[in-house]
């Protein structure tokens, strides 16, 4: 097993889904962070409502990377920053 | 051709396996989309996009097909681009001090992680062009710095190291192109995504005033607001009337609109050298 095999890098599993003639799978970690949060709720829990800025969304980016799957969205989400001025 | 997405001031179409990403005349203050539109405005940040991946393709290959092979309604403000895999974090570089990563700064010494240097001043230069990556904000919330480490766990460290270096060459790129014309570009924001490859790419727009803050050199004085170079006719006015920010915004009079336009042809000209046609 190499390296690129084993790892969980973002162009990796890009990498190994094209090896296996496959798309790779992507999921918006945005998103899961609010499918958690949901399920959470769901379960009697009060999550924080926008979770901790980076801290949430750099953890769903990593069990995203684990089920090799790309924290990604398609192309339609540009767009959605905000201007210069408030930045 | 199917539309998949309206921004504040740009429409993505789908047309076949490409997408057709048009820059409409839309402009928006203070992140409000005003309802009378810069004529042009859409066509000229187009050219300079399309200028600044030519000055651009040594350093990161870019999502552009074709500048031409688009419908005749929308040439020259659209361009046929490739689809990608989009990267979620908002990778922004900052050569000066503003916004708010100057509050950032103001309240902790530090953007996104970085500490800077004490004594730093409301548009005072950072001692080198700093990456402060953000989260992407949902439409009506605001992006949120998140620090380097953040972005190792979401993207993998390879590519996070990928993007803060591309980021930064970008904007250094940039900016020293820029002052050779007495442009200052005090940061810009990128957009990445993944081919089918795996490889990074420049996506959406680069190096215009709606993803960078433009400063004529000649007025640049650290300790205070800026003068930003095109937009601020309309902010000021906008400022101006009382309005309070928040939508609908005003209607824009004549002469506020020409004043823009010409700012905005200026920036073009001075940037590229070449004439507005």
């Amino acid at each position: 097993m190499n390296a690129s095999q084993t790892s969980a890098d973002a162009a990796d599993i890009i990498r190994r889904a094209h090896a296996r003639g496959e798309q790779p799978q992507a999921y918006d970690p945005h998103q899961l962070v609010k499918d958690v949060a949901g399920l959470l709720r769901e379960r009697g829990l009060s999550p924080d409502k926008y979770g901790r800025a980076g801290m949430a969304t750099a953890a769903a980016g990593m069990l995203l990377r684990a089920f090799d799957i790309l924290p990604a969205t398609d192309y339609s989400t540009i767009d959605t920053a905000s201007d210069p001025e408030m930045r | 051709m199917d539309l998949l997405h309206s921004g504040k001031v740009r429409d993505v179409y789908a047309d076949g396996d490409d997408l057709i990403l048009v820059a409409t005349d839309r402009v928006s203050v203070y992140d409000v989309v005003l309802p009378t539109p810069i004529p042009d405005k859409g066509k000229i940040l187009t050219q300079l996009s399309l200028w600044w991946f030519d000055q651009l393709t040594d350093i990161v290959p870019n999502h552009l097909i074709s500048a031409t092979d688009v419908p005749d309604e929308w040439r020259g403000r659209a361009i046929r681009c490739q689809r990608l895999r989009m990267v979620q974090v908002e990778c922004i570089a900052r050569g000066y001090l503003a916004g708010l990563g100057l509050r950032e700064y103001e309240a902790t010494g530090a953007i996104s992680g970085v500490t800077l240097p004490e004594g730093l001043l409301e548009g005072s230069k950072l001692p080198e062009p700093v990456f402060t990556p953000t989260t992407k904000a949902e439409v009506g919330t605001h992006d949120e710095f998140i620090i380097f480490d953040d972005v190792i766990k979401q993207e993998g460290v390879d590519a996070a190291n990928e993007l803060r270096r591309l980021t930064v060459e970008v904007y250094r790129r940039g900016a020293d192109i820029a002052a050779e014309r007495g442009v200052i570009i005090a940061d810009t924001k990128l957009e990445f995504g993944f081919d089918k490859r795996g490889a990074l790419i420049l996506a959406d727009e680069v190096l215009t005033s709606d993803s960078s803050r433009f400063w004529p050199a000649d007025q640049w004085l650290p300790g205070r607001a800026q003068f930003a170079f095109d937009k601020q006719f309309v902010r000021d006015w906008a400022a101006g009337t009382g309005w309070d920010k928040t939508p609908p915004a005003p209607a824009v009079p004549e002469e506020i609109i020409e004043a823009t336009r010409n700012r905005y042809i200026e920036v073009y000209e001075r940037i590229t050298g070449e004439k507005w046609r």
